[in-house]
């Protein structure tokens, strides 16, 4: 297996007239339809509204740095929290993973050229700039303030332009994400190469596959309550409104019947890219693929009926209560399959400390760190005293953070190669990776003390007995804020002017490391063959692949012979 | 060699378990416990907290020691051992969460059923402000009814004293129907049964007490309960938790828990103090210490600008007749 260095096909970077013309950059800001441009464009965009939502959050922490509200005030303290979550969930998290890795790698790891439907996934991205772009808006005309949550009554006497701003902007992404949705689950069923069954498919796409048919399931539901409470807020109608015999407990369960499966949304296709970066950079099969495959359909099917977990205060029936914590607990069951397997994956393997490999074991160090608050916040008569307190605040942002930003950025350190055809500096990444991981627990951490002890979210302004936590936690967030700053430079640098990363610069055996870095248009040269399984890593000898690889190098140069006398 | 490795396991399993209940009894992370349902809540929590702590230190542990033992050496370019499952280990991983789901689930219910047990915490839509809903159809309706075959909740009796609880943006007010009497803390009786009826008159606000580990929403247009035993003399703050406006932050009140005999004296001297409001001048700088001792309160002075004195100006509205907000905003501070 040594070989696979001197390996033309697996490592060496091809030669000149193999080598595809790198995109001009003028064409990511059309109306392409080629996946790998939409996925590009998804993920730069997403990236964007990560420093705004960034810069957001660095003023919230800027503002609790001190017990007073001194440095935003209270009302634009609520208008900076309520943006910061919306632009991280709608316009980052979402975006980036359906939008940007699933379009980027789901057809490249099936063997296919392009989605299902490749106007309507252009069309599905196009949704996004305006949505940001009300979001925007709202900062300079008015924020909007009742949370993300976005609550009636409150929502409904906070500020009709900031309110109405924030719903059309949540229509409009979540209409992108049924359009995508529909796309990935049509592509992965249909689109798959000859040969490829689903149990011979990248854990990747069985996770999109999950997280896609939550979003088909649940999307639905949330433009429904937000179409009401559009009514409700312009029309004087009375679907939530008590004062006109409306029921605001109503709107909870309808926005929590999307945005709690919208964690799954946020966290499964991270489940999935760890899955394929795991054997890579640990050269080993990944441990229970039928296990991780099936239990991201458990986990899809359980998020969706654990939704009332959010509202055990909310004046709910004592069965109700009952039910959705048995409901919540039982995930923890696939959770643990999943990070008991990805343990098993890197347990006798010859770990490379590349920087996505540091992030994706960052990721599960940070993530079983959420799942157990998860636990926590699961059983009843515990939930009932940390709800709504920074106990929340600590845990979701170790699932968010600690979890889907972790895992994109380990994505997008072990698939910029692909994207860019560059490799990133490693030096920088492992800066990035240890100042990320730093300032995340510092920032992080303190939360569960602080909810714990009865400091609730959502306050500008806190009893002086939590200054000290406080204080750490705001230091953290500004290291964090500092972390993006390695990031940004190294990612423009190295896209620009990096080294040559090869078709295979990790010697990995998806289908998308086959071709070359970046791929062409329809992603292969002539069709393309399944050397191996997925994740075959110390199961075939030196031999087998040596031969696998040239045999590929010669189909390549024979496709490509084939095509040049049409072409020019 | 390999009873030297397995005396080695036993070890560090030995040491896992013993962190772990330590940790589970030493973490310091709750406030005092002053109700009866707080040390219900603490018990479940550090057992919760031990078992976390537990798989915790297992995943870490196992995660630090690949990161150690089977990092790749300088120039080995091989692959890793190609296995790729056992069965019996992946039986075991999913078995001993689901005991673990399960011990804890059947714990969580013991623990709520011994807190809210038969309270009928569920709320149900207040007639006067639901349209047209009486309150026989509500009392009727199995959606909002405590379901006996899940809990058999114990029978409790009748509370030995209800407070009507109302929020509004950024204050709270209590009612005590027996008495009449309205004020902007709540003041209870040590080790009597207490039943809050709350409701909210504007948007959603929660009750939140964090020494007693209780919280419930007030919603408008619905009645919700709580019911519990103060279990310790004090002065607590009631803490909104649910956001409720921009000055969500300042929603904060006092809960003072004294014996039943100094209860009945301030039920009295406030019922003395509404009625009239000499008296009420008298008293309030007296008997009453003042808010401003309170670190907390000062904050919420200094960004309003009052000294004391104002406050104790203020106070007088607050505790005597009419209950407007601004009179009550001395309890959010």
């Amino acid at each position: 297996m040594t070989q696979l260095q001197d390996n033309p096909t697996f490592a060496a970077a091809p030669k000149a007239s193999l080598e595809p013309a790198a995109e001009p950059w003028w064409r990511f800001f059309t109306f392409s339809t080629d996946h790998k441009v939409i996925g590009i464009q998804y993920l730069v965009t997403g990236f964007f509204f990560y420093l705004v939502g960034g810069a957001l959050a660095t003023a919230v922490r800027a503002e609790l740095a001190t017990p007073e509200a001194d440095f935003l005030g209270f009302e634009r303290y609520n208008g900076a929290f309520t943006l910061h979550a919306t632009i991280m969930i709608f316009l980052w998290i979402v975006p980036a993973l359906m939008g940007g890795f699933g379009n980027y790698l789901v057809p490249l790891m099936i063997g296919a050229r392009d989605m299902a439907f490749p106007r309507l996934n252009a069309v599905a991205f196009w949704l996004i700039p305006p949505s940001g772009l009300l979001l925007l808006a709202s900062l300079f005309l008015e924020a909007p303030s009742a949370g993300w949550t976005s609550y009636p009554p409150l929502s409904l006497i906070s500020g009709k332009v900031g309110e109405e701003l924030w719903i059309l902007s949540i229509l409009l992404g979540g209409t992108s994400s049924i359009l995508g949705a529909v796309n990935f689950i049509t592509t992965i069923l249909k689109l798959r190469m000859p040969g490829m069954k689903m149990d011979k498919m990248p854990l990747f796409c069985w996770a999109m596959l999950a997280a896609s048919i939550i979003t088909l399931i649940a999307t639905p539901v949330l433009a429904g309550a937000l179409i009401l409470l559009s009514f409700d807020l312009l029309a004087g109608t009375a679907f939530f409104n008590p004062s006109g015999g409306g029921d605001p407990v109503v709107y909870q369960h309808m926005f929590w019947f999307y945005s709690h499966p919208a964690v799954y949304i946020m966290v499964l296709p991270v489940f999935g890219m760890i899955s394929e970066i795991l054997p890579v950079h640990a050269r080993k099969p990944i441990f229970a693929y039928k296990a991780i495959a099936y239990s991201s359909l458990a986990i899809c099917f359980l998020g969706l009926i654990v939704w009332v977990h959010h509202m055990f205060t909310s004046g709910t029936p004592d069965w109700m209560r009952v039910f959705f914590m048995i409901a919540t607990m039982a995930i923890a069951v696939p959770t643990g399959i999943k990070v008991f397997s990805w343990l098993a994956t890197l347990w006798g393997g010859k770990i490379h400390y590349r920087t996505a490999m540091l992030f994706a074991m960052g990721f599960i160090s940070m993530f079983v760190i959420g799942g157990l608050s998860g636990i926590i916040l699961a059983s009843v008569p515990l939930d009932i005293h940390v709800h709504d307190t920074y106990f929340v605040v600590a845990h979701l942002h170790y699932v968010l953070f600690g979890g889907s930003v972790f895992g994109i950025y380990a994505g997008l350190y072990h698939w910029f190669p692909k994207m860019t055809g560059r490799l990133l500096n490693e030096f920088w990444g492992r800066v990035h990776f240890a100042l990320t991981f730093v300032g995340f627990n510092m920032c992080f951490l303190p939360m569960h003390k602080l909810g714990l002890m009865g400091m609730p979210r959502r306050v500008a302004q806190y009893d002086p007995q939590f200054a000290d936590l406080n204080w750490i936690s705001s230091v953290g967030a500004f290291i964090l804020a500092i972390s993006t700053l390695p990031f940004l430079v190294n990612a423009i640098y190295s896209w620009v002017a990096g080294p040559k990363a090869g078709d295979n610069p990790w010697q990995a055996l998806t289908l998308e490391w086959t071709t070359s870095s970046p791929p062409p248009a329809h992603n292969f040269y002539g069709d393309p063959i399944l050397l191996t399984g997925p994740y075959d890593y110390g199961l075939h000898s030196k031999e087998t692949l040596d031969y696998l690889a040239a045999q590929l190098q010669s189909l390549r140069e024979l496709a490509l012979a084939e095509a040049e006398p049409t072409s020019s | 060699m390999s009873a030297l490795k397995n005396i080695f396991l036993v070890g560090i399993g030995v040491l896992l378990t013993l962190a772990s209940l330590w940790y589970g009894q030493n973490h310091h992370l709750l406030p005092e416990a002053a109700a009866n349902s707080a040390p219900l809540f603490d018990s479940l929590f550090n057992s919760t907290i031990t078992l976390a702590t537990g798989i915790f230190l297992v995943v870490e542990g196992v995660l630090l020691y690949c990161a150690f033992r089977y990092r790749k050496r300088r120039g080995d370019r091989g692959d890793g051992d190609p296995n790729h499952g056992n069965v019996l280990l992946e039986i075991v991983w999913t078995a001993v969460p689901a005991v673990i789901i399960l011990w804890l689930g059947l714990a969580s219910l013991d623990v709520y059923q011994a807190v809210y047990g038969g309270a009928d915490v569920g709320g149900h839509v207040h007639a006067a402000m639901a349209m047209g809903s009486s309150q026989e159809t509500e009392a009727g309706d199995p959606g909002y009814a405590y379901t006996p075959a899940v809990l058999p909740g114990k029978e409790r009796g009748q509370p030995d004293l209800v407070v009507q609880v109302q929020g509004m943006q950024y204050a709270w007010m209590f009612t005590y129907p027996e008495s009449g009497l309205v004020a902007g803390e709540l003041h209870l009786p040590l080790n009597k049964r207490v039943r809050l009826n709350m409701t909210a008159m504007d948007v959603n606000h929660a009750f939140w007490v964090p020494q007693f580990r209780l919280k419930q929403d007030l919603i408008p247009g619905r009645e919700t309960h709580l019911e519990f035993v103060p279990t310790q003399l004090g002065t607590y703050p009631i803490i909104c938790a649910e956001l409720c406006g921009p000055y969500h932050g300042v929603m904060v009140a006092q809960l003072v828990v004294e014996t039943p005999e100094e209860f009945e004296r301030w039920q009295q001297e406030q019922l003395v103090a509404a009625r009239g409001e000499n008296n009420a001048l008298a008293w309030a700088g007296d008997l009453h210490p003042s808010p401003s001792e309170s670190a907390f309160v000062q904050v919420h002075q200094r960004r309003l600008g009052l000294s004391p004195a104002d406050l104790t100006s203020l106070k007088l509205p607050k505790d005597s007749v009419p209950l407007t907000r601004t009179g009550s905003l001395p309890s959010a501070g």
